[in-house]
């Protein structure tokens, strides 16, 4: 406790003033009696002769209470503790990375880790809590809580180790985000070290850096591509020697699980060697197999999608198709049907991924994405006003990747039409203050708008329109997957504006179902091997991938220990000012002075 | 207004102070017991068991007188005038009945103690009331504090009993002291006299000379019945105290030792006997009642012994 005025202590020394007051004038106790006729002329003793004793009444404890609480309550006394009590704080990051799937003796690395994460929430006490967070390739807080650790020691064990990477100084950075300033606090990381070079880092809370695992020698496929090549498919595949000594291995490739050959490898302490394949382009599927039976299995196989690409259904609409026919079948993977306009349907029954209108506009966008080409006045859909002629001395102004490198300059648009943009497109190209071209979605509809006339331009002449023409539609439509991803890498999916949920099935019997958005991200792809994707409609579905996973990486497979990255915790005792709850008492002690002055009160006049 | 009514709101009473006054056991005693009046009071010769001096015409002879004009001729002795050819008169002792005056002091310095000594006030007027009415003698209780204050009676006859000890029970004191105004104030509006009975802590600063001047014989016969609560005879006190009258309010603050003690002690034994002295002087009768003595075990005997009750 401290005193916040402490000269108001001064009010205490009428403690011995209240002592004297009580002992000059000693009070008597009153007795009644009938009458004081026999008592009045009795002799008495002078008052100075009589020994005066302090007398030890309930009166005098009283006066003495109240001299005592005004005295203290106007010394403004304190209560300064640390705040919440000795409730403390604990972070605990667990490195989740593939590295941490090594096997360590019976055990592996990550379940060490875990074991010790599960030590540390067994000796949390009441008002005690603990973040555990997840450090992979994306950092993430597993749960949180105080007191109780049974909900933390059941997300601890849900947890498993995979994916290339660790985000350790996200780790950091969320740990420090969640602790309560008002707590004392300690980062506790379970790390094999396997970490990129980071730079030095001071966080603000004592750290506890625990190393797991000790020195593995490891074998890992840490590259493995594939170019088509003609009719044939060249395949690439680098293995690495994680070891002190030199091996000697064999290497399987397998093309949609058919064995297509065994090589034997052999690779120097620390080093790499590399192979290469030419298969023929039928196989939909290759994996690479290191006969390793080392510390860890994950990163032996190599896993590479060849599916094709993601096909383009493309309904062309024009009276005058040949220059957009042409641009289009030079783009791979799409295929084109031309109708003209006067044959479109008012509602056609399958929509085609892509649908190219030119000159013309129905009355409401088509499902799937949509290329106009010269609307229409009389359009429902697009604001079009009257011709205006260019004028020569306007700019061209143009936005966007997509733009970026077409070589547009000599290009003539013809007489342009004055379209008002929608409030959901943006302009990308435009002269002076007409625009030329532009983009958006408008709910689910990814649309392009030309607003010039393709037939009165010169611009199918020149070598920019094709790479235009497939820009837009790369642009417009779903990507295709890529045939590979390390593990735990973010996979953003656009998918077809039809879908209404993707399909997501995995390694392990793993299965998901994922709500469609405009842009779906997936990120728990952290077991290596052959990810299938299926984005439906309805119960229809409307696209089948695959994308492969692979967990070989030089930051992974590499098992030799690490020295701890240059983190440095600050200890709150050291240097900061420590957070104190300070609580006034002066009030309660005013409050029980009062109570008491008026027990005094009661206690005279009773 | 006295503000000194108020400290008693608080007081709490005691199992003994509100027990019952009067039992059926004590009234029963009280029909044994008389009251012996000399024959120097005058009464009505009409009634009462009290045998008076006066030689009256009566028809228990025992003496002639010659007639006088306006005589009652229903006390002619005709057989004396037969033989003697003279007109006599028959005399003899006549029962008269007594008026008998029962004086309660109710000032506040009789509701001290615990029971009040004005509660053995009430037990004392009520039964010398009941001998009273039981022999048919005219009974007034009379409670004074500053002054007489409404009273019961006159009354005559058992039958009013009831009402009577009612009248006793509904007694509250409430009063200052002024002894000698409330005596002369009621003697001068009685002046038949009769038996007065004065029951009394006499705490009065003027003292009782004053109030028997206006009481004397053989008009008035005067019992003082001094109450008393041992307490005040001998005090349990000791050390430094403050002393507050229970009357005036008045504080004293004194410090009590052993001196002290005996000095107070021979004041009151000095105050006793010069009551006595002056009831003696005045020819009336002194007696002390000590409040916590029971009734019908200390007080009659005494009573019987002064020759009070028969």
């Amino acid at each position: 406790m401290t005193f916040l005025l402490p000269l108001g202590l001064l009010a205490l020394l009428t403690l011995p003033v209240v002592l004297l007051l009580h002992l000059l004038r000693e009070r008597r106790r009153r007795v009644a009696v009938p009458s004081l006729l026999h008592w009045q002329n009795l002799p008495r003793k002078p008052e100075g002769q009589r020994i005066r004793r302090l007398p030890l009444t309930f009166l005098l404890l009283l006066h003495l209470l109240i001299a005592a609480l005004i005295g203290l309550a106007l010394g403004q006394p304190q209560l300064v503790g640390a705040l919440g009590g000795a409730a403390r704080q604990t972070a605990i990051i667990i490195d989740t990375s593939t590295s941490m799937a090594a096997r360590d003796g019976a055990s592996t690395r990550f379940a060490l880790a875990r074991e010790r994460a599960r030590a540390k929430l067994n000796t949390m006490g009441n008002g005690d809590r603990v973040i555990l967070i997840a450090a992979g390739p994306m950092a993430r807080v597993v749960a949180s809580g105080a007191g109780d650790p049974t909900a933390l020691l059941a997300a601890l064990d849900q947890l498993r180790p995979g994916g290339t990477g660790t985000d350790m100084d996200g780790a950091l950075t969320l740990a420090e985000a969640a602790f309560d300033q008002q707590h004392a606090r300690q980062v506790l990381v379970l790390s094999d070290g396997a970490l990129p070079p980071a730079a030095a880092r001071m966080i603000a809370a004592p750290l506890d850096w625990q190393q797991v695992g000790d020195e593995q020698p490891n074998r890992a496929i840490v590259a493995f591509a594939a170019r088509p090549n003609g009719a044939n498919v060249q395949v690439y595949a680098r293995a690495a020697n994680f070891g002190a000594t030199p091996i000697q291995t064999s290497l399987q490739l397998y093309g949609d699980d058919q064995a297509l050959g065994t090589r034997n490898v052999a690779i120097a302490a620390g080093g790499e060697t590399e192979l290469t394949w030419t298969l023929p382009a039928r196989y939909n599927q290759l994996r690479a197999a290191l006969d390793g039976r080392d510390a860890l299995p994950q990163d032996d196989d190599g896993f590479l999608s060849l599916a094709p690409i993601r096909p383009i259904k493309a309904l062309l609409v024009s009276a005058k198709p040949d220059a957009l026919r042409r641009a289009l079948a030079a783009i791979p993977g799409v295929s084109v049907t031309v109708i003209d306009p006067t044959s479109y349907p008012p509602a056609p029954a399958r929509a085609a991924d892509l649908t190219l209108f030119d000159s013309y506009l129905p009355q409401a966008w088509p499902d799937g994405a949509t290329l106009a080409l010269n609307p229409p006045s009389d359009s429902t859909l697009i604001t079009v006003g009257s011709r205006n002629a260019p004028q020569a001395s306007s700019e061209l102004m143009r936005s966007g990747a997509l733009l970026e490198g077409l070589g547009l300059e000599g290009v003539r648009f013809g007489t342009l039409r004055q379209v008002q943009p929608p409030a959901w497109a943006v302009t990308q190209l435009a002269l002076g203050d007409t625009p030329l071209i532009l983009r958006g979605r408008n709910g689910a509809h990814e649309i392009a708008i030309w607003t010039f006339d393709l037939a009165a331009s010169n611009l199918p002449t020149r070598l920019a329109f094709p790479l235009l023409v497939a820009r837009t539609v790369r642009d417009l439509t779903p990507p295709a997957l890529p045939a590979s991803i390390m593990a735990g890498a973010r996979l953003a999916l656009r998918p077809d504006p039809r879908a209404s949920a993707i399909d997501l099935s995995g390694p392990e019997g793993m299965q998901t179902t994922l709500v469609v958005s405009s842009s779906t991200t997936i990120d728990a792809l952290t077991l290596p091997g052959f990810y299938r994707v299926a984005e439906r409609a309805g119960d229809e579905t409307i696209f089948r991938g695959q994308v492969a996973v692979n967990a070989g990486a030089a930051i992974e497979s590499d098992l030799r220990p690490r020295p701890a990255p240059p983190i440095v915790g600050v200890d709150q005792g050291a240097d900061a000012t420590p957070q104190r709850e300070v609580r006034d008492i002066w009030p309660w002690l005013a409050l029980a002075a009062l109570a008491v002055l008026m027990l005094e009160w009661g206690y005279i006049h009773r | 207004m006295n503000a000194m009514w108020f400290k008693g709101i608080f007081n709490r009473k005691t199992s003994v102070d509100t027990a019952a006054l009067f039992d059926e056991a004590f009234l029963r005693r009280l029909e044994r017991m008389g009251v012996q009046a000399q024959r120097t009071l005058r009464g009505s010769p009409a009634g009462g068991e009290h045998l008076s001096l006066n030689r009256l015409p009566t028809a228990i002879f025992s003496d002639h007188r010659p007639y006088s004009p306006g005589d009652d001729f229903r006390h002619i002795d005709w057989n004396a005038y037969a033989h003697h050819q003279e007109m006599v008169l028959k005399l003899g002792e006549v029962e008269q009945s007594v008026d008998v005056h029962v004086l309660l002091d109710v000032s506040r310095s009789m509701a001290w103690a615990s029971p009040p000594k004005l509660r053995a006030a009430q037990r004392l007027a009520a039964a010398l009331g009941y001998l009273a009415l039981a022999h048919n003698d005219r009974l007034r209780v009379v409670p004074f504090g500053a002054g007489p204050l409404p009273a019961f009676g006159p009354t005559q006859g058992k039958g009013r009993l009831i009402e009577l000890l009612k009248f006793i029970e509904r007694l509250q004191p409430d009063q200052p002291t002024a002894l000698a105004r409330a005596l002369m104030t009621y003697a001068r509006s009685h002046a038949r006299g009769g038996l007065l009975v004065i029951c009394s802590d006499l705490l009065a600063p003027e003292g009782l000379e004053q109030a028997l001047r206006a009481l004397p014989p053989p008009r008035w016969q005067t019992l003082v019945l001094h109450l008393l609560d041992q307490r005040e005879l001998r005090p349990e006190l000791t050390g430094s105290i403050e002393l507050e009258d229970a009357e005036t309010g008045q504080r004293l603050p004194i410090t009590l030792d052993a001196a002290t003690l005996t000095a107070y002690r021979r004041n009151v034994s000095e105050w006793q006997e010069q009551l006595a002295a002056t009831c003696a002087r005045r020819g009336a009768t002194y007696a002390q009642v000590l409040a916590h003595w029971p009734l019908e075990q200390q007080v009659v005997p005494y009573l019987r012994a002064r020759r009070i009750l028969q």
